[in-house]
């Protein structure tokens, strides 16, 4: 159990190496486009859309916590 | 503990409603006995787990495949026949393979001692957080390179950031584990919140996987017999695609030695200030066909294409008939072209006689195995070999792509040249754009060089064109144009591995240069002015425009053009001076 539990720790280790591999070494010609502008604003809303879906309840509890402060929860 | 241990979530309070635990808020949730909670609650904590996990596998595998232009741009299909379903299909699956990979990697490291799931998520961490950057640096530079021009500064530290992020990561993960498990946090958040990029470049994919040729978009290679024989002028344009005038003309390097350019230039319209109509090639040459400025292109199908120019709010279909080889046609021209890189024979078919055209294309993994003929499977089993000619850095295969078609254009436009029956022939050349394929020391073809070694190689074919022009029978009724769409794009290259050597660095001294070239002669011109002033790229179109019109015969007819257009003969004189 032990020994299959260091392979498996290994190969993990092994895994997180080959994927730094890939992912620093530099894409031979392949530059950016025309066109890539247009579509990394929309990445990037989709992003921020994404982070604040997955934020979204601490997000309402900032909101709530700011009209609490300002007084507005009271109304 | 911000990443917390599956086991150990259902205790905390869940926040965000598919597991995630932002930092910060499990330390402080509440310790609630299993036993309130019933079973479907237990389902349900551990679905949002499986959905965290594939949230963070999803966007770790788009922020390690945002390299590929196919995601974020029309590009690679706009020069690609149709139909690219596997191809695409293949990078997709691909995608999902990577993705699944990771989910499970991250669902193993779960289950690791503390320590060791720490050091691996910081890593994770450490290393996501820099594809972000490099994507997010990527795309800026993509965007505002066509605006500044300046913004090179990425590719020198790319490397040394990742490693220091990534030091800097496990570092604290030693020292300080409170602080990294909120590093760690915050950055699984952002890798998951990366997977909704996905909303906009699925659509985008799957509409590229869904066009299709259609009957009339075969390449138009019309070899007609009945052609018209040679009479009248002739036109011969021929562009050399990333032709910079500063090193063509002005700060030539130490042993570059022009002959053929020198000549021509001495015997031209030379501008010395040419305002280039765009940073792509892709967009510079319907600028210039059309007479409008095209911002942005998008494919439709086999044999069409819209665009969108600045003044425009929708895509506008691209009609050859909008073109200057239309109005040859409509003139009586015979019309003939070489190209490369842009489709020109797809989407200009009906208006040409004769066409060739070649096309560098390595986006789509074909030099790596990738085929349309093959599976979706089968096609995502060339992102390892491609990835491995990443890490070794080899260009060859792109390298001898650039030769190839650098060789069977020069073929094609001999040919036509001597097909006295072409009257307006345009010639593109992809020379001296990079990757190069020349060794001027030794003065042979070859796959490497740098961006001199492509300069004196495009000199050689102007050359050579010069003297296959003036070989025949209508030279001295030629009007010959020699051009560059763009100058050499340093931002670009620089951050283009392959692109760049360090010949090119000493050359430029990393300073950017923008100006094209443009040379025109008239039939029997043996001299003429250097003219200095701005001279906008897009209005060579009504210079040939007025020429296919036969409004523009002679030199005289186009010193009143370019008093029409507001171009100071001043200016023109002054640099006629410089000129000699």
């Amino acid at each position: 159990m032990r020994k299959q539990r260091k392979i498996a720790e290994l190969a993990l280790v092994a895994f997180c190496l080959a994927v730094w591999l890939g992912a620093s070494a530099k894409p031979v010609y392949a530059y950016a486009d025309p066109g890539t502008g247009l579509m990394a604003i929309q990445i990037l809303g989709s992003t921020l859309a994404g982070f604040l879906f997955l934020t979204r309840k601490r997000v309402f509890e900032w909101f709530a916590r700011i009209r609490k402060m300002t007084g507005k929860g009271n109304h | 503990m911000v990443c917390a241990h599956p086991q150990d979530d259902w205790k905390g309070k869940s926040l965000t409603g598919i597991g995630f635990s932002p930092p910060g808020s499990a330390d402080t949730g509440q310790h609630v006995e299993r036993s309130h909670y019933d079973s479907v609650f237990l389902m349900s904590e551990a679905i949002r787990m499986k959905a965290r996990f594939v949230l963070e596998g999803l966007g770790a595998s788009l922020l390690l495949f945002s390299v590929f232009p196919v995601l974020v741009s029309d590009y690679p299909v706009y020069i690609h026949p149709l139909p690219v379903t596997n191809l695409i299909g293949g990078l997709l699956v691909g995608m999902v393979i990577v993705a699944a990979l990771i989910a499970a990697a991250l669902y193993a490291v779960e289950r690791l001692n503390p320590t060791a799931r720490r050091f691996l998520l910081a890593w994770f961490a450490g290393l996501m957080l820099w594809r972000f950057l490099d994507s997010v640096v990527t795309f800026v530079n993509a965007w505002a390179s066509q605006l500044s021009h300046k913004i090179y500064f990425w590719d020198p530290i790319r490397n040394p950031v990742c490693i220091a992020i990534l030091a800097v990561s496990l570092l604290c993960a030693w020292f300080v584990p409170r602080f990294a498990d909120r590093m760690i946090g915050y950055v699984r958040l952002l890798v998951a919140a990366s997977a909704f990029a996905i909303m906009p470049i699925l659509p985008h994919l799957v509409r590229d996987m869904s066009l299709r040729p259609t009957p009339q978009g075969t390449i138009a290679v019309n070899q007609d017999p009945s052609l018209p024989g040679a009479a009248g002028n002739r036109i011969i344009w021929i562009m050399f695609d990333e032709l910079s005038y500063d090193q063509a003309f002005d700060h030539p390097q130490p042993g570059i030695v022009l002959p053929a350019f020198d000549r021509l230039r001495d015997q031209s319209f030379s501008f010395s200030n040419v305002k280039p109509a765009g940073y792509y090639t892709e967009n510079i040459i319907p600028t210039i066909l059309l007479g409008q400025q095209v911002d942005i292109i998008r494919r439709t199908s086999e044999d069409r294409f819209s665009y969108k120019t600045k003044d425009q709010k929708q895509f506008r279909e691209f009609d050859p008939r909008d073109t200057i080889f239309n109005t040859a046609r409509a003139e009586g021209w015979t019309t003939g072209l070489v190209g490369w890189l842009v489709p020109y024979c797809r989407f200009m078919g009906p208006v040409l006689d004769s066409c060739f055209w070649s096309r560098n294309d390595g986006s789509l993994l074909e030099p790596f195995g990738a085929s349309e003929d093959k599976s979706m499977l089968a096609n995502a089993a060339a992102i390892p070999v491609w990835t491995w000619a990443n890490i070794t850095g080899d260009t060859r295969e792109y390298n001898a792509e650039h030769l190839a078609n650098y060789q069977e254009n020069m073929r094609h436009a001999r040919l036509l040249i001597d097909d006295g029956r072409i009257r307006f022939l345009y010639i593109h050349l992809p020379i001296p754009h990079p990757p190069g394929i020349y060794d001027r020391r030794t003065n042979r073809l070859r796959t490497g060089g740098s961006y001199l070694d492509n300069l004196m190689l495009a000199d050689q074919a102007a050359a050579t064109l010069l003297s296959e022009i003036d070989a025949t029978p209508a030279a001295d009724r030629t009007t010959l144009i020699v051009s560059s769409d763009h100058s050499f794009r340093i931002a670009l290259w620089k951050a283009t591995a392959g692109g760049w050597t360090d010949e090119d660095e000493a050359a430029t001294g990393g300073r950017f240069d923008d100006r094209p070239v443009l040379m025109i002669r008239f039939p029997g011109q043996t001299s003429g002015p250097g003219i200095s002033a701005s001279f906008d790229e897009i209005l060579e179109h009504d210079i040939l425009d007025a020429m296919l019109r036969g409004q523009m015969k002679t030199a005289e007819d186009f010193k009143s053009f370019l008093s029409a257009k507001g171009i100071d003969v001043g200016a023109a004189a002054q640099g006629d001076s410089q000129h000699h």
